[in-house]
């Protein structure tokens, strides 16, 4: 089974496992932890005594959107200030940014039309990178997160690990394969011809200490209320998991795996200035593969109903 | 023990399958308005949250999972949609287009345009016309280029759809560079062998007066990548000069650029015109070392002198970096193209032989010229 797949029942239970996970470790702040708490179980309360588990997942929706919690890193714990990030993104997010450069810089028109043509070359796509990193330092509003206030990252050192581990013989397309699979990129399950494939860098210039210094900026390892939306997030980590500090561990999506991929955070919005970009390489796979360990993993837990309850129980 | 579901949550695509027309009209309808207020929206504005919120109720069953952005999950959904259902959803796009009365803006109708540009959907002809229509009030009144891009994106992967819809722009007063661009371009890809004619007949209309050589270059550069170095220096050798000088001059003058015409001479250094003295010594050059008059237009002239005074002139691509490193160049040279008819002194493979017999066909008509 693929884990795009799953079946609303599995979601719906690992939603209850990480949100179990994210309460009993105290990932929450103090202030955050029992209102949300208390406004998932009213939720859930409402459904009656045997909730459907879209209805289950309907609940979360709510919450995260309409609640105080919105998307906003809301973690504890926060990697060490000397950290640089990096994040991997997809072209749906370059394409945006290139719409902002060129309303600013109408005479570019010709070369971005190019880039964003859907049956664009992987060569004149790359180019999207140093036009972006031309003209970001002048746009201090442009923010690599464009719809919520939040996007997902990782500690550069380890994208570079990860960078190392692919980089004897590997073309790009294996690359960018292999890095959305290690970091666990479950949405990023492109059409082949379509543009959207081709993966971007986007490395920041500073650490989050000088980060902080200049912009209002938080990093937090993820909770589930954060990763809420994303069926392979998982908030407990998976053993052998090689823990780093402040951060939170991505599950491998490989070809059957279900192990840890690599440290990741969730950071505030921040300004494209903060990052050079490059161009990475069209995913060449777009499915990944089984996860039946996974899903195996989450049904050999808990009950579906216990877990309402042990909510419950916690938010009485 | 609550009940575990057994169906699979339907996708959009499936939904279009078994949904009528009306109701899929209604789908596109409501992601165009969205995208619409969405764009107008602040980034990570409360409008924004709830709008996302609000959609993802709405279009159900598209996901929208916050990694990703809304209008690429709308897009990956509608070009799902059209591998399953083509027909209906174009049918409800047609009639989306057809319908006067929507009261939609131009930018709604431009917003449209766009995601189905995105989406990587081709459109039949008679929806692309359509489409057509509904932008040129709006390109009479304000002469925005924005969407013809796009519309352009549309039309269908052949050529004669192609210059079909360039020729109705032609007509309707329209034919903007970008939508002349995206024409070529799309040439390139699709039906290389059409990228001379294509470029023969829009081509005086390829780049605005004022466009930068850098935009000129990376344009070709794309080219070059879509259709492959042969056929867009036979398609560049093969048109007037006079069409599209920017262009012309793009691919052979100046530092950089991607080719580079190399001249042998085997004759006497007085068989040269004088201000070309820069051959002295020479026996092969690359057009930027003409020197400044390679960057005019003028320089076709030259070269045609220089053709009919010497057996000698063969095209090749320079380096990246836009000098010529002759050493290797010169090896190469000699597999690519022997114009003048004499013997290659390497034995060259088919490929190359073909590309060798249309180029010296061309060139020899020049000289001639």
């Amino acid at each position: 089974m693929g884990f795009d797949r799953l079946l609303a029942h599995d979601r719906a239970k690992i939603l209850l496992v990480n949100l179990a996970e994210t309460q009993r470790r105290k990932l929450l702040p103090k202030t955050l932890r029992k209102p949300v708490l208390k406004e998932i179980h009213k939720g859930l309360a409402a459904l009656g005594t045997r909730p459907t588990p879209e209805e289950i997942l309907q609940v979360f929706k709510n919450v995260v959107f309409r609640s105080a919690t919105r998307l906003q890193a809301k973690g504890v714990e926060r990697p060490a200030d000397d950290t640089t990030l990096a994040a991997v993104v997809s072209f749906d997010k370059v394409r945006g940014l290139l719409e902002k450069v060129l309303f600013r810089r109408p005479d570019l028109k010709s070369q971005i039309d190019a880039i964003i043509a859907p049956d664009a070359p992987d060569a004149t796509v790359s180019k999207a990178a140093g036009i972006i990193n031309r003209h970001s330092p002048r746009m201090s509003t442009l923010s690599l997160s464009e719809w919520g206030t939040i996007f997902w990252a990782a500690p550069t050192e380890e994208i570079d690990r990860l960078l190392s581990i692919c980089a004897a013989g590997s073309n790009p397309m294996q690359v960018a394969r292999f890095l959305r699979d290690s970091l666990g990129l479950i949405h990023m399950k492109f059409d082949l011809t379509h543009p959207d494939r081709h993966l971007f860098l986007f490395r920041a210039k500073a650490s989050i200490a000088n980060i902080v210094a200049d912009e209002d900026f938080i990093v937090t390892r993820p909770t589930t209320l954060d990763g809420w939306d994303n069926p392979r997030f998982c908030q407990p980590l998976l053993p052998p998991a090689p823990f780093q500090d402040g951060c939170g561990m991505t599950v491998d999506i490989a070809d059957y795996k279900c192990s840890p991929g690599a440290a990741e955070v969730v950071c505030s919005a921040l300004p494209i200035k903060f990052f050079d970009i490059s161009y990475l390489g069209p995913v060449d796979k777009s499915s990944f593969g089984s996860d039946s360990d996974f899903v195996d993993l989450i049904r050999e837990g808990q009950d579906l109903n216990d877990l309402v309850d042990y909510l419950s129980a916690l938010a009485a | 023990v609550t009940t575990q579901s057994t169906q699979e949550p339907k996708t959009f695509a499936e939904a279009v399958a078994t949904l009528p027309v009306r109701a899929i009209r209604r789908f596109v309808v409501d992601a165009v308005l969205f995208i619409d207020r969405y764009s107008q929206s602040e980034t990570g504005s409360e409008e924004r949250l709830k709008l996302v919120l609000e959609m993802s109720e709405q279009l159900r069953p598209i996901p929208f999972p916050s990694r990703l952005e809304p209008r690429a999950s709308i897009t990956a959904a509608w070009r799902e949609a059209t591998s399953l259902a083509e027909t209906k959803f174009f049918e409800a796009v047609d009639a989306l287009l057809r319908d006067e009365d929507g009261h939609w803006a131009a930018r709604q109708v431009s917003a449209l345009l766009e995601l189905l540009a995105e989406s990587g959907v081709v459109v039949p002809s008679a929806t692309v016309f359509l489409a057509q229509g509904r932008l040129k009030a709006d390109y009479d009144r304000w002469g925005n280029p924005g969407p013809l891009s796009a519309l352009m994106a549309m039309v269908p992967n052949d050529a004669t759809s192609i210059f079909s819809m360039l020729d109705r722009l032609d007509a309707d007063g329209m034919l903007a560079p970008a939508a002349v661009q995206a024409g070529v371009r799309k040439v390139c890809k699709w039906e290389p062998e059409s990228l001379e004619r294509s470029l023969a007949l829009f081509g005086h209309q390829l780049f605005p007066e004022e466009e930068e050589p850098d935009a000129v270059r990376f344009f070709l550069e794309d080219l070059i990548e879509r259709a492959g170095s042969a056929s867009v220096v036979l398609a560049i050798t093969g048109i007037d000069p006079d069409i599209s000088p920017k262009l012309v001059s793009a691919a052979f003058g100046g530092d950089g650029a991607p080719f580079g015409l190399v001249l042998e001479f085997d004759g006497e250094e007085s068989d040269i015109e004088s201000d070309t003295s820069v051959l002295e010594g020479t026996r092969i050059l690359s057009l930027h070392q003409l020197g400044e008059a390679a960057r005019e237009p003028e320089w076709t002239l030259k070269v045609r002198l220089l053709s009919a005074a010497k057996p000698l002139v063969k095209i090749v691509e320079t380096n990246p970096s836009g000098g010529v490193d002759f050493d290797e160049q010169y090896d190469e040279i000699l597999e690519h193209a022997e114009v003048s008819g004499t013997p290659l002194t390497a034995e060259p493979s088919d490929e190359h032989e073909s590309f060798a017999s249309q180029f010296a066909q061309k060139m020899q008509l020049r000289v001639l010229a």
